[in-house]
């Protein structure tokens, strides 16, 4: 402060700041509120730090100063909020020589420099959409590590989870949170503040007191953890396995099973018909991958403790069927886990798979995936025709009646996850997890969709646009528009006109997330994301883009929720309400 | 003590525990220990559930381990690990076969698991799980884990269920825990449980995160604060002041917070918010007791909550009373009580004013006294007898109004903590408030007598004070609440002890279901009645009391949790029941 003197700079004649009539000057590009207040003149930020009304329009008393909008209240001299402790208002230091106000707004500047992390907190605890928005949007606006952010968002999630949420709820917020993620990552930081505030959106929620989990005593091995995780899943009571998981983490060196333990009880055949758990044990996965144990630990453990317990209820003639059938797959995938594959496959019969998994006859769905997989077909290309399976079903399901989003999204996602399960479990758990995708198409078997050969070529009819943004419009326009009819097709001659699908892709993303139907295509648009890089070359690759640009547009709802994101950004920027008074 | 120096003994012959089977011994004072043969393996545990104490070996073994019959709790039968959340780790002991013979190796008799048992406390009250409380709490006293630690839990637990669930009628439960102190400071044993257990059960509440209060940024004066909480108390912004408060902490006033709360709550607007008062005493009491470090998040939230309450437009006769008790500030404000010289006030003439129906010669009543510069403990003496009093003769045949009578007693003692953290003023000003209480109870039909008139009455006949108290008890357990009153004037007419009497009617008060209820006003009356002093309407104070307590019992025996939970800790429950 010893230099303080030189930064004072004049701002205003005391006259044209009489008490009662506070004024805005602009000083280095930023809107100050001057006041007189009881004989002293005071000096803030102008912009209200809630949603960014002017102050000099509020109400003065006993020197709080009230702002107009929401009445939030701060003690002007030094700033501090009433309403809460990460809303402080920047205040500076005001010196009135020959009747000139002087102030110097180098030396005022945030209170708290984790204020914003503060705030994250607060939005994250009272799910306030508002208050997140502004937070992501200030901390990525000050350069805070999106890594750091989202470390915060991780940590609350697990507390929220563990003590607010069941499987069920728990799940679809992990989705949302996951995904959200994965999806920001394909995009530049200005065009991730909507993603990541989905993210957060998906954390947020109450957070109840716990004490922490305690490890069981000794002796405890992991092989006893083992053979007990696997006995509280078949006897649905998770609070034994959320205590078996936590004992493991405790022992320590075994973190590298757990995972692949998860998937393994996941694909108990009385889990078949409850495909969430394998695409959930998938986020949670990455989320480990991304953010490792000790953050992740009381989300993962109780979490995965939740899915695995959960109540199946009892299962219907066509599970019971299916459920019966295990035997002899289980039988076959041990066998090819313990021969080598020996010579290469022979022609992979794709169509042959395909038109199995829509046969509508199970033994017929079932044998498909047996037929690959004895013929030595690399899990991952198997993956590959059922995500373009369902994709081409997206592309094509009419939409006059019940066109089935749900069921069709889910059997992408699905598809999509056995290449996490087959990463992180294995061989065995990947084919498992290949029966498990298969009995989802068999589940959709009402949706009344023409079979058609995968492998065949897709109609060659070109865009007749000028060029790519032409074209690119066009698909945008028919999106906007809600042309279900036709976005479709355009989105195909897009494609065959050689125009750049990362491209439309990228757009079209954008457009999604940012109307309020977003949060729901959030799992698919990543997935798309992803499967459009893995699937390249394929005759049916296009329809991963159609698919999604038909769902897209049938769905949507243009209610507008980008506006907060805009706001929040405008507010990171100072830019906000304050100039819509002064200008 | 090293695992190498505990005893073996054996334990039975291999043969009478069959594989498949299970096997109950007995050893030194009558522990009962669970033998399992899995296998051909023998595990030995405790037989006693650490749930609820049902033997184990009538339990179900699969995979190792055993799973209770009773609340299916699971344990791990080697190393003893509970599978189960709000439920303790089973113990369990070394086996060693010699000669087809079981031997087990007795455990470490030493206490060690104070944070497992504070964290099992934790547990129920988050959980309200009344079992889950009164267990912990036994185990941990059984364990010679000092009380403090005990309530200091459940204080923390308080702050945060407050801060995170409750509004201003938060100040209940912090009634029931200071109350359930104080009173249970006067008993052992058995009744020292019973009123811990049902003080922290009282308590019990989901709690959830919330973000930290910080203080406001520098700088700030104390006179600031001191405007501010003012100004957000009178326009009724509860969350404008936490933070207010939070920083005159921070900022080292904080002898001066709980006299501006006091002073904030005894404003005129506050009239008929007897709750304010009462639950700012049982603060300042909390923070006499447990310092401010450990009260903190407590008493800065739950009192912005209190002297920030939304006070809706008064009715009538509360409108007539503010501005009457407005207009009277200037005199209340000069009024000076005299610290030496014995000022006298016609008590007769004041109770008589309080009672009129007529809050102006009420509250005229309360000026003329203060005028008088009588040491305001003695308006607030009249103000606790006069309750009593009506308590003590209130009909019970339609409405006895119980708990307005209650918090006319309550309210008025009350006043002498107000006077000691706000000062004469703030008590003064208290004085119109209980004033108020008990102009707004005058649809209670009790007839008007001087207070300072004798209680006349006959003599108990019982052969000494053992049989009086005996009477009086058996009144209060058989509900004669028409008789019960009678019979404790006559008991202290007849030179018994009144102080055993109270001690003995306060104990069967807290085993019955509305312990609770009746803490504060129990409380109040000990405090009053130790106050000693030869008021003629004292004895008032305990006929009041039975007769309130009588009326309201409901004889549904609460007390088995306790009862339960202290022979659990014995290591003595229903193990008992089954094994011969």
């Amino acid at each position: 402060m010893s230099n303080a003197q030189t930064n004072f700079v004049k701002v205003a004649d005391l006259k044209d700041v009489p008490e009662g009539a506070p004024k805005a000057v602009k000083v280095e590009g930023r809107s100050i509120a001057l006041f007189q207040h009881q004989g002293n003149v005071y000096a803030t930020d102008n912009q209200c730090p809630h949603m960014g009304y002017p102050l000099t329009r509020g109400r003065v008393r006993n020197g709080v100063l009230t702002c107009d909008w929401h009445g939030w209240s701060y003690d002007m001299r030094g700033g501090g909020c009433f309403t809460g402790g990460c809303d402080d208002l920047d205040t500076f230091p005001v010196e009135v020589r020959d009747s000139a106000i002087y102030i110097d707004v180098r030396s005022g500047g945030s209170k708290r420099k984790d204020a914003h992390l503060l705030l994250l907190k607060e939005g994250l605890l009272s799910e306030d959409n508002w208050t997140l928005s502004k937070a992501i949007a200030i901390l990525l606006a000050k350069g805070v590590s999106e890594a750091d952010t989202l470390r915060q968002v991780v940590r609350h999630m697990g507390r929220h989870i563990a003590t607010e949420r069941g499987a069920n709820d728990g799940g679809r917020e992990l989705a949302l949170m996951v995904n959200a993620v994965k999806v920001a990552r394909h995009y530049q930081p200005d065009d991730r503040l909507i993603p990541l505030m989905m993210a957060a959106a998906g954390a947020s929620g109450r957070a109840g007191d716990r004490p922490a989990v305690q490890p069981l005593p000794p002796p405890v091995t992991w092989d006893k953890l083992e053979h007990w995780i696997r006995a509280f899943s078949a006897d649905r009571t998770w609070e034994g396995i959320e205590k078996c998981l936590i004992t493991a983490r405790r022992l320590g060196g075994h973190d590298g099973r757990i995972v692949p333990l998860l998937y393994d009880c996941a694909l108990e055949p009385f889990f078949l018909g409850h495909p969430h758990n394998l695409v959930l044990l998938g986020y949670l996965a990455e989320l480990l991958e991304e953010f490792g144990w000790d953050l992740a630990e009381e989300l993962v453990c109780n979490l995965a403790a939740k899915i695995l317990g959960r109540d199946r209820g009892a299962p219907e003639e066509h599970r019971l069927a299916a459920i019966q059938m295990f035997g002899p797959i289980d039988t076959l995938i041990d066998e090819l886990a313990s021969t080598s594959p020996g010579d290469p496959a022979a022609a992979y019969d794709e169509d042959a798979v395909a038109k199995g998994l829509v046969s509508g006859d199970l033994t017929q769905t079932f044998h498909a995936i047996s037929n690959a997989l004895r013929a030595r077909v690399e899990i991952d290309r198997i993956v590959t025709t059922m995500v373009l399976l369902a994709a081409d079903r997206m592309a094509r399901t009419p939409v006059n009646l019940n066109p089935g989003w749900g069921s069709l999204s889910q059997e992408l996602t699905l598809a999509s996850s056995v290449r996490t399960a087959r990463r992180y479990g294995g061989f065995q758990v990947g084919a498992k997890a290949l029966y498990h995708a298969a009995w989802q198409f068999f589940s959709d078997r009402w949706l009344n969709i023409t079979p058609r050969s995968l492998t065949e070529p897709l109609s060659a009819a070109k865009s007749d646009a000028a060029n790519e943004d032409v074209g690119l419009r066009t698909v945008l326009d028919a999106i906007e528009t809600i042309q279900v009819r036709d976005v479709g097709r355009h989105t195909r001659e897009y494609l065959n006109a050689g125009f750049s699908g990362d491209r439309l892709l990228s757009e079209m993303g954008q457009s999604i997330l940012r109307d309020d139907n977003g949060w729901n295509l959030v799992h698919t648009l990543r997935a798309v994301l992803d499967e459009w890089k893995v699937c390249e070359g394929h005759p049916a690759h296009n329809q991963l883009l159609i698919g999604l640009t038909r769902w897209a547009t049938d769905v949507r709802k243009r209610t507008g929720s980008q506006s907060a994101a805009q706001t929040a950004q405008r507010f990171a920027r100072g830019q906000t309400a304050v100039d819509l008074y002064e200008s | 003590m090293g695992k190498d120096t505990l005893q073996w003994i054996r334990a039975a012959a291999l043969r009478d525990v069959p594989v498949g089977e299970a096997k109950a011994i007995r050893i030194g004072e009558g522990r009962s220990i669970a033998l399992f043969n899995v296998d051909g393996r023998i595990y030995a545990t405790d037989n006693q559930c650490p749930h609820m104490g049902y033997p184990l070996t009538r339990g179900a073994v699969r995979h190792g381990i055993v799973t209770c019959d009773w609340h299916g709790r699971s344990f791990d039968l080697e190393g003893g690990g509970c599978f189960n959340r709000e439920c303790d780790d089973l113990e369990t002991f070394s086996v060693d076969v010699r000669q087809d013979e079981i031997w087990i190796q007795l455990g470490d008799p030493q206490y060690r698991r104070r944070d497992e048992h504070l964290r099992l406390l934790w547990e129920g009250l988050l959980s309200e799980d009344r079992w889950t409380i009164s267990k912990a709490i036994a185990l941990l006293l059984k364990g010679s884990v000092p009380e403090e630690e005990v309530v200091e839990m459940a204080l923390r637990h308080l702050g945060r269920h407050i801060a995170s669930t409750h509004g201003a009628e938060g100040g209940d439960d912090v009634s029931r825990l200071i109350n359930g102190l104080k009173v249970g400071r006067l008993y052992q044993d058995a009744d020292r449980l019973m009123v811990l257990a049902t003080a922290a059960r009282s308590v019990a509440g989901k709690a959830a995160e919330r973000l930290e209060v910080v203080p406001l940024p520098e700088p700030v004066e104390w006179n600031n604060i001191d405007r501010w909480t003012r100004m957000f108390s009178h326009d009724g912004q509860a969350g404008r002041i936490e933070r207010c408060l939070y920083t005159a902490w921070h900022s080292g006033h904080e002898d001066k917070i709980l006299p501006l709360l006091y002073e904030c709550v005894v404003e005129p607007h506050f009239l008929g918010f007897a709750d304010n008062l009462l639950a700012l005493g049982y603060l300042a009491e909390v923070v006499e007791s447990f310092g401010w470090k450990q009260s903190s998040e407590l008493v800065f939230n739950l009192g912005a909550k209190l002297i920030g309450r939304r006070r809706g437009e008064p009715e009538r006769f509360r409108r007539d009373a503010v501005g009457l008790m407005t207009s009277m500030l200037p005199d209340i404000e000069a009024s000076q009580p005299s610290t030496d010289r014995v000022a006298e006030c016609d008590e007769d003439a004041f109770a008589s004013a309080l009672v009129s129906v007529n809050i102006q010669k009420s509250f005229d009543a309360v000026n003329t006294v203060l005028k008088t510069g009588v040491k305001l403990d003695r308006p607030i003496t009249t103000l606790v007898l006069l309750a009593a009093d009506r308590m003590a003769r209130t009909p019970v045949n339609v409405d006895a109004g119980w708990g307005p009578l209650t918090t006319e007693l309550n309210l008025a003692a009350s006043l002498r903590t107000a006077q000691r953290h706000g000062g004469d003023r703030v008590a003064a000003k208290g004085l119109f408030h209980a004033a108020w209480q008990v102009f707004s109870d005058r649809w209670i039909n009790i007839p008007a007598r001087p207070l300072t008139a004798a209680l006349g009455g006959g003599t108990l006949e019982a052969p000494d004070e053992d049989a009086g108290v005996r009477v009086i008890l058996d009144s209060i357990a058989s509900l004669h609440v028409q008789d019960v009153g009678r019979q404790v004037l006559e008991y202290l007419n007849a030179g018994y002890s009144g102080d055993r009497l109270l001690h003995e009617m306060g104990r069967a008060m807290l085993w019955d279901d509305t312990n609770t209820q009746i803490l504060p006003t129990l409380r109040t009356v000990v405090d009053e009645w130790n106050r000693g002093g030869g008021h003629p309407a004292r004895y008032q104070l305990l006929v009041g009391l039975a007769r309130y307590a009588t009326d309201i019992r409901t004889n549904k025996d609460s007390g088995s949790a306790t009862n339960t939970a202290m022979r659990f800790a014995e290591g003595k429950t229903t193990v008992d029941v089954f094994a011969e």
